[in-house]
């Protein structure tokens, strides 16, 4: 019992720290990191809430049906993070010739 | 598995795990922090284990820590393996003493920023509180266990005995096909707006003798993860995300036969997963099933055989994701980062 609420406040608590992050970084790369750990967070608490309390002592069995979207989940939150990094990659080739175009302007994160 | 002193592990690892995450999003080094997250991931898949939720843990471990930490990593290096183009508009190693007049900080630091955070203490507090009756929850112990009490009963008629594969590719295989079609589109994506790729220099004589022994068991691993999904903790996913390590240790080290390295080869491997699903729905429709209703005689088989071409999609998908673009080669044979999103291929 103890078990299951140090998971599920860590796992609220790293939401909050990956929100945090997303909000107050400035470079896009940072905030991708953050929202990558925000979603582990999330899945964190969706795993401890799947954990049906103890049954007279015994442990039954965990919920399923969270575990499989939280499965989707980690797939879905790796593809998206591949795209980010994809788009990432496009705006600083942009960038980069933006600034051999144009040395003025600063390099936008 | 969480006995009276469990408490004591479990406390453990949600401290590394919080300390391991705040040092990731405070560090101003982002190899570093790259590398603390590929930490964090590792000991999160302990916590799955902890948590009785072993195919996560696999998963967490082959998809969460190792292969977005290698996504991460590579693009910091500008997407090319061995690349000496230096980091230009996004600072990497650099400590920031020495950033230029053009750089902003990392941080805003800022009234609103601990407004910001004062907020986010406040929501994690009220989540807290909120979660935590949910946790001491089962009044009755029939109606706080009814959907898994649902989905364990109707097992042996799925054809797995894996509940978390049932549920993946039988209660809710709805989920699974448009997850399998996401990581599609994700791909096209990638594909559409990369540049062509990077070659990387072979690896050193260590590494090269490792794989060759390593890329072959992982083949095998991924194999035997995909037939044990039915009974045992696995699956598609888990097992194409080996696949994808291997295609990526290869990729890294330079040993890709040409070929392999322009999109064309790997276009039936990206459509497997979705077109068999689609096939199987179709067949059952001309069956006069309903949609997604598999028969239960024959479900075991259809769920192996959708599984085995989700493999082999999930697996193509994560390499593409990897290796960030599989445009084709410049034809001069190096990487060519000046041009904005070429369109090659």
């Amino acid at each position: 019992m103890v078990s299951l609420t140090i998971y599920a406040s860590s796992g609220i608590i790293l939401f909050c720290l990956g929100l945090a992050a997303v909000l107050l970084r400035r470079a896009l790369f940072d905030q991708l990191l953050a929202l990558n750990i925000c979603g582990a967070g999330l899945f964190l608490l969706m795993v401890t809430l799947a954990r049906s309390p103890l049954d007279n002592g015994e442990l039954t069995a965990p919920d399923p049906i969270l575990h499989a979207l939280v499965l989707t989940g980690i797939v879905v939150a790796v593809s998206a993070t591949a795209l980010g990094l994809a788009i990432l990659r496009g705006l600083a080739a942009q960038t980069d010739g933006a600034k051999h175009h144009n040395p003025q302007q600063a390099g936008s994160p | 598995m969480l006995s009276e002193l469990g408490w004591i592990n479990d406390l453990l690892l949600a401290v590394m795990a919080l300390m391991l995450a705040g040092m990731t999003l405070i560090s101003r080094n982002r190899h570093q922090a790259v590398v603390l997250f590929m930490a964090f991931g590792l000991v999160l898949s302990l916590a799955w284990v902890r948590l009785q939720a072993p195919d996560l843990a696999l998963a967490e471990a082959a998809i969460g820590a190792g292969l977005t930490g290698v996504m991460l990593l590579l693009a910091l290096n500008k997407g090319a393996p061995n690349s000496t183009t230096q980091p230009s508009a996004q600072p990497s190693a650099q400590p920031p003493a020495k950033h230029s007049a053009a750089q902003p900080k990392p941080f805003s630091v800022s009234p609103m920023a601990v407004l910001t955070l004062a907020l986010l203490a406040l929501l994690a507090a009220a989540m807290i509180s909120a979660a935590l009756p949910a946790l001491q929850a089962a009044s009755s112990p029939a109606e706080a266990v009814s959907i898994p009490a649902q989905v364990m009963a109707h097992l042996p008629q799925t054809g797995v005995s894996n509940p978390v594969t049932a549920v993946l590719l039988n209660y809710r295989a709805y989920d699974t096909l448009l997850e399998i079609a996401v990581l599609l589109a994700a791909v096209l994506g990638i594909l559409a707006i990369s540049p062509p790729l990077a070659l990387a220099k072979p690896g050193s004589v260590a590494v090269m003798s490792l794989m060759r022994w390593l890329v072959p068991l992982l083949v095998l691993l991924g194999g035997y993860l995909l037939w044990i999904g039915a009974k045992a903790p696995g699956g598609a996913f888990q097992a194409g995300a080996v696949w994808a390590g291997a295609a990526s240790l290869l990729y890294l080290n330079g040993a890709l036969e040409r070929r392999l390295l322009h999109w064309s080869s790997w276009r039936w491997a990206l459509v497997a997963g979705i077109g068999v699903f689609l096939i199987s729905i179709g067949l059952g429709q001309a069956m006069g099933l309903e949609v997604l209703q598999w028969l239960p005689s024959w479900a075991s088989w259809q769920i192996l055989l959708i599984e085995a071409a989700a493999t082999f999609s999930v697996a193509a998908a994560l390499s593409i994701a990897v290796f960030g673009s599989l445009a084709g080669l410049d034809p001069s044979g190096s990487s060519n980062q000046q041009t904005s999103g070429g369109k090659h291929g």
